[in-house]
């Protein structure tokens, strides 16, 4: 048993193991009504802070809510939300670090020193930061995780235009009067997105794991929404005579940072140590 | 070495000035106007008289750039303002130097337990490739990186605080409450350094000097602790100061836990109180050690391996 797991760790299976605990979340977030035996909303008090039994199989939280309902219902936030937070950072940074590295001269160099100079904050500061001027929430704080996510996607998809730029099928669509717009879409980020693959895998686990430490600070979602991070702030404060509160919650969010890992690790790794130029 | 150092410096200025543009936009960014924020929360009634006057007085009706110099010019002279939260009214800075200690105090604790761990089990696993130690090494690492520091944190302190009672449950004082809060941190840190030590050292152990090294029967610990260690710890200096940055945004979540009297918890807490002027001081400061430390580590790296400074 436990040498498949390191043999999973080490090779390539990591793509299929990422792969299905990714696809057992979102099998998991999708039928969360059906598999969720409470409303995760619904408070019994009488059940408050009670132990895990056969009707609330993760015990009940603060509020008599049940836990395990609510992890359910926590996947549907984080995937989706994650997942969208990572696409954003990755079309706008695909999309600029093309732009800049095509056109190259002045506006490349303008460009680059503005991703500079973001990538010299650590990320989650920026973010709070802009959390800090624009108020918490959960839209606010997805704005922000985007808004520091592009500057790595733009800088590695700008490295790969430079060499794809002096390619001949560049040259021939230039000759043939192709626009500008037309050879970005159209020739050049088709070749150089594959490397950005492994990137955004192990964006979409930061950004899941960002969010859930946004919330936990209270400048993410607010309650009484369903939330990993959220719950485990909460529980926090009943750690004590209701360790359950913390302990289910985290694995869930453990589980899900570890798949993205998994899956980015293994994307990685399958396309070479260098990234591969002929995708 | 001085030329390279001197070079990485004048480069570093466009990135400082970036920054402090980024931290003097904070309180123009916000919606709404500056003024009437900033007297509201000094509980003054904002009457047109009483904003046009404090407008006057803050300089706020100059144009942007003149403010932005003026501000910049302030904050070199150590003035960063006043806080604007109730209890405070205090100057920015010193308010921030105080709390920047704090969070360097556990930062670099945890950046030295991640080294410390990372080193014998890093050359371990490389060495006994295959042995228990590598494989729980290789299990290790990838629950400690998805382990975030937000759930480990109370588990710890559940664990040896609450049951166990060894340790106290938060604050900062003695070695005994900087344990668990650096443990933290430095588990998840820690996952990427063995990791970063174990492939230095598999690379360095394939290389011909070693072979060199073991046809002049040399003892097998001075190979691996002399010959191959020294060119596996390039890779950890640049990911210790890349880890840096991580520590600090990891500070964050652990100092909140562990009422640690940080930088990130008194940028939470400002964030909270819409204290911009301490936002805007904590944020600078947490990226100017950011930069700083990563220059150093650039610094350190041309020393260790010179060809880097002919590279570049």
């Amino acid at each position: 048993m436990i040498d498949e797991i390191l043999d999973i760790l080490k090779g390539d299976s990591r793509i299929l193991l990422g792969s299905i605990i990714i696809c057992t979340i979102l099998l998991v977030a999708t039928f969360a009504p059906l598999i969720a035996p409470h409303d995760p909303l619904a408070q019994n008090l009488e059940r408050r802070l009670s132990p895990p039994s056969s009707e609330y199989p993760m015990g009940a939280d603060n509020l008599g809510r049940c836990v395990f309902s609510r992890v359910v219902y926590g996947a549907r936030l984080s995937l989706p939300i994650g997942m969208a937070i990572t696409g954003t950072a990755l079309a706008i940074g695909s999309l600029i670090g093309a732009i800049s590295g095509f056109l190259g001269g002045r506006y490349d160099e303008f460009v680059m020193r503005i991703v500079d100079v973001l990538l010299a904050f650590p990320g989650l500061i920026l973010a709070l930061a802009i959390i800090a001027v624009m108020g918490p929430g959960i839209i606010n704080a997805s704005f922000a995780l985007v808004a520091i996510g592009w500057t790595g996607f733009a800088r590695m998809v700008r490295a790969m235009t430079l060499a794809v730029r002096e390619k001949e099928f560049m040259e021939g669509a230039k000759a043939l009067g192709a626009s500008d717009f037309y050879i970005i879409t159209r020739h050049l980020l088709p070749n150089v997105i594959a490397p950005v693959l492994p990137m955004a895998f192990l964006g979409a686990g930061y950004s899941i794991l960002a969010l859930a430490g946004l919330s936990f600070l209270g400048l993410g979602v607010r309650p009484p929404t369903p939330e990993w991070g959220l719950m485990l702030s909460d529980g926090r404060l009943f750690m004590r005579s209701a360790p359950h509160l913390m302990i289910f919650p985290g694995i869930a969010l453990s589980m899900t940072i570890l798949a993205f890992n998994l899956l980015g690790d293994g994307i990685r790794d399958a396309l070479g140590p260098k990234p591969r130029m002929e995708a | 070495m001085l030329s390279y150092a001197a070079r990485r410096l004048v480069l570093m200025v466009p990135t400082l000035l970036g920054i402090s543009i980024l931290a003097f936009s904070l309180l123009h960014l916000v919606p709404g106007d500056p003024a009437e924020i900033l007297l509201r929360q000094q509980g003054v009634v904002p009457t047109p008289e009483a904003l046009e006057g404090f407008r006057t007085a803050a300089g706020l009706n100059e144009p942007l750039a003149l403010q932005y110099l003026h501000w910049l010019n302030s904050a070199i002279h150590g003035d960063l303002g006043r806080s604007l939260a109730v209890s405070y009214g205090r100057p920015v800075l010193p308010e921030v130097l105080s709390r920047l200690a704090a969070t360097l105090e556990l930062a670099s604790a945890s950046l030295a337990f991640a080294i410390l761990i990372s080193l014998p089990l890093g050359i371990l696993s490389a060495v006994r490739r295959g042995s228990w130690l590598d494989k729980s090494l290789l299990l290790g690492s990838a629950l400690g990186t998805a382990m975030p520091a937000f759930w480990l944190g109370p588990l710890l302190m559940l664990t040896f605080s609450l049951y166990l009672g060894w340790l106290p449950v938060c604050g900062r004082g003695g070695l005994e409450h900087l344990i668990l809060p650096a443990l933290t941190l430095g588990i998840g840190a820690a996952a990427l350094t063995s990791k970063v030590v174990q492939a230095g050292m598999i690379d360095a152990l394939e290389e011909n000097f070693i072979l060199a090294a073991r046809a002049k029967g040399l003892p097998e610990e001075c190979i691996i602790l002399k010959h191959a260690l020294r060119n596996a710890l390039l890779p950890l200096v640049t990911v210790s100061g890349l880890q840096f940055g991580w520590l600090l945004e990891g500070a964050v979540f652990v100092e909140v836990i562990f009422t640690w009297p940080g930088l990130g918890k008194l940028l939470v807490d400002s964030i909270f109180s819409r204290d911009f002027p301490m936002v805007q001081g904590c944020v600078l400061f947490i990226s100017l050690v950011f930069v700083l430390v990563n220059l150093a580590v650039d610094i350190l790296y041309s020393w260790i391996d010179p060809r880097v400074r002919y590279d570049r």
